[in-house]
């Protein structure tokens, strides 16, 4: 079922958390709410599964305004960031609570039961109440609880947080089955980049109450569509150096090096006025590192030298601004070293100086 | 240094540590009790002396005049045992407890759960509420004596003002023992609903919200929920208000003297009519000891209960 956010406000107080908020989750879609921590992701779901009402705005589903609508005529399932498990009650009782309230008969209940137990790997766990689990386990009975139905949509507030690197691997496969073979409406709510991108049909980016982007993690990814998407998705994070235009020469100036504009940008540059701020963006990958000048390099030195095995993080300091570059591993690069840098001219993002939006 | 030296100096230093620690093991352990002393030294006075006086008294014959004759075994016990009146008045005093704490504690819940909500208008009605608790029970007696006199109470007059006819509520047997009851769930339903709003309001709220979205309806939630939850709390209301009824006393006094006849004689009063009316302190002491026992056992049970409640994992 579709779900819609029309203009959506939310205040606590004076606390201004949600700030026009449009947004449109697809029928069957399996959309990621990804953001920083306090940016209004767990309270744009409160908000569609009816525990919080919007200051203003309306939200549909199914195309029905919702706004009024309570909780439990909206047929959503929710996995509470905090878990909300009852704890009087067993963990085969929490799994099976939905069931029960639905009068789904005892032997079906249990079946049901059994079978998600498996998926998540607790069933060795349904007798016991939940404060005998681990916080994992706790995490993962709240998620049972969830699947076990077909709600309208599911909603899940940061279902793997808690759970070790493994398993969350392991479970991110699972929901993912689990949603391509049901094709339930989903949204999910994380701060976890590596869980967006591997599991969302679009993502949405929130950030200070604000949708800042919502697209494809491959689109995300490729074209953000500001400068804080840029740096928000990716890791290590991306480079953005602020210089100013120089419309005349088609260069980029930073102070203590230039670089030359693509006749692509050329076009897209040349409404703007020189002298204007532009944030030049380029990730780590797309910087390339040479131990010899080449032309339009940028002399640099070595600053931290950071190996991961397959590859290494090379922090360099070049012309009083610090950049980030991924080398790979066999070429010898010590602390202080000089180097010379080049950007891949196709990667390159920008972003205007004042709003900070993308260039177009 | 030499070696030798070196290793004389670490076994000498080694006892003096051992005596240390033994001193100190002594004044630990030592020191918690003479906390207690003082504490111990009251509850001895106050209530272990009382007490063992009273299981004295209870082996003790006394003649008309309320002098201890001499030492009467068990007597005082097969007395009561074999008394018919002592087995009317712990039927009735049985009955009424299950009346009244029944009542209060549904009354006391119903109200709490009507008045959880945080608002202004709750907030005062939850004061209000709590007042007939506040009161003496002898006054609340008195009160209550008045309104349903049979020939000027505002109780009767009401009914007869609107047709009915007049009841004598206190000289009939039935009405009577009805009324002593309804002035203890007056009085002490506040305290059932103080318990059990304290206990709501501490209650963790998300499983309120996940139940929601689970589709439970207010009924399926405090079915489910709510009582479940609640329960340690209201076992506590439970034990505390039936140990209070079962002693219960000032209502007969003020209100019946026990009548009409024996109708509303609870054990209390029985007891305390045979000690002061006819100065037998050894039966009214055995008595009381006997209701006592019954106490024990229904309150063990009730914490039993309120155990495994915990153990299964009640919040
Ligand atoms: N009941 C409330 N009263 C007042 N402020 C609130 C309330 N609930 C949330 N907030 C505020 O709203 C903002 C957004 O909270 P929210 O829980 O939606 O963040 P979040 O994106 O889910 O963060 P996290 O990733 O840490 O879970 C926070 O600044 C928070 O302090
Ligand atoms: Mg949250």
């Amino acid at each position: 079922m579709q779900v819609r956010y029309e203009n959506i406000n939310k205040k606590f107080g004076n606390v201004h958390v949600l700030k026009n908020l449009h947004l449109t989750v697809n029928d069957g879609e399996f959309l990621v709410l990804l953001g920083p921590s306090g940016c209004g992701k767990s309270t744009a779901l409160r908000m569609l599964a009816g525990l919080e009402n919007p200051t203003s705005g309306e939200i549909y589903i199914g195309g029905q305004p919702v706004t009024d609508m309570d909780p439990k005529d909206r047929d959503i399932s929710m996995v509470f960031q905090s878990y909300a498990l009852y704890p009087h009650m067993s963990v085969f009782e929490n799994i099976t609570y939905p069931l029960k309230i639905r009068k789904v008969p005892k032997a079906e209940r249990k079946k049901k039961a059994d079978d998600i137990a498996e998926i998540l790997e607790i069933g060795d766990l349904l007798k016991r109440k939940p404060k005998e689990l681990s916080g994992g386990q706790r995490q993962r009975v709240a998620l049972g609880r969830s699947l076990i139905r077909q709600p309208n949509v599911f909603l899940m507030d940061e279902p793997l947080s808690n759970l070790d690197a493994k398993l969350r691997v392991h479970m991110r496969g699972e929901i993912k089955r689990l949603h391509s073979e049901l094709g339930i409406t989903s949204v999910y709510v994380t701060h976890d980049q590596t869980e967006a991108m591997t599991m969302a049909d679009r993502i949405a980016i929130m950030e200070g109450g604000h949708l800042q982007q919502l697209a494809s993690p491959d689109e995300i990814y490729h074209q953000p569509a500001n400068r804080y998407v840029g740096g928000f998705i990716g890791s290590p994070a991306m480079n953005s150096v602020k210089g100013r235009l120089n419309v005349k020469t088609a260069s980029l100036d930073f102070g203590t090096f230039t670089i030359p504009i693509d006749q692509e940008w050329q076009e897209i540059l040349e409404k703007r006025l020189s002298g204007q701020d532009i944030y030049l963006g380029i990730r780590p990958e797309n910087v390339r590192v040479a131990t010899k000048p080449a032309e339009n390099s940028i002399k640099g030195e070595v600053y931290v030298v950071e190996p991961l095995g397959k590859e290494v993080i090379t922090i360099i300091r070049a012309g009083g601004h610090t950049i980030v570059a991924i080398v790979e591993p066999d070429l010898p690069l010590k602390m202080n070293q000089k180097v010379w840098l080049t950007f891949d001219e196709q990667k390159l993002h920008m972003f205007d100086g004042k709003t900070e939006e993308k260039v177009v | 240094m030499s070696k030798e030296s070196l290793a004389d100096t670490s076994t000498s230093s080694s006892v003096q540590l051992r005596n240390n620690k033994n001193k100190r093991f002594f004044k630990k352990n030592l020191l918690p009790y003479w906390l207690l002393l003082p504490t111990i030294s009251i509850l001895a006075v106050l209530t272990i002396f009382p007490l063992a006086y009273s299981i004295y008294v209870s082996f003790q014959r006394f003649n008309t005049f309320g002098e201890a004759v001499g030492f009467h075994g068990v007597n005082n016990y097969a007395d009561v045992i074999s008394s018919i009146t002592f087995w009317n008045s712990l039927g009735i005093t049985l009955l009424y407890t299950a009346g009244v704490v029944a009542v209060e504690m549904v009354l006391g819940l119903a109200l709490a759960l009507m008045v959880s909500k945080e608002n202004k208008v709750m907030s005062y009605l939850r004061w209000i509420l709590i007042i007939p608790m506040m009161l003496s029970p002898l006054v609340v007696g008195i009160v209550f004596r008045l309104m349903l006199n049979a020939d000027f109470g505002i109780v009767n007059y009401m009914l007869t003002s609107i047709g009915l006819p007049a009841v004598d509520f206190l000289g009939n047997s039935l009405t009577a023992f009805l009324s002593i009851m309804l002035v203890d769930v007056w009085q002490w339903t506040p305290m059932c609903f103080l318990i059990a709003l304290a206990g709501l309001q501490s209650l963790p709220q998300d499983p309120y919200e996940a139940a929601r979205l689970d589709g439970a309806s207010k009924w399926q939630i405090l079915r489910d929920i709510t009582i479940p939850l609640l329960k340690p709390v209201l076992i506590v209301a439970l034990v505390i208000r039936t140990m209070d009824a079962l002693r219960m006393f000032d209502q007969v006094f003020v209100l019946t003297q026990g009548g009409p006849g024996r109708a509303t004689e609870v054990i209390s009063f029985l007891m305390y009519r045979a000690a002061m009316r006819f100065s037998d302190f050894g039966f009214a002491t055995a008595g009381l000891f006997m209701v006592l026992v019954v106490t024990i056992l229904l309150s063990l049970i009730m914490i039993k209960l309120l155990n495994r409640t915990e153990k299964t994992g009640g919040y």
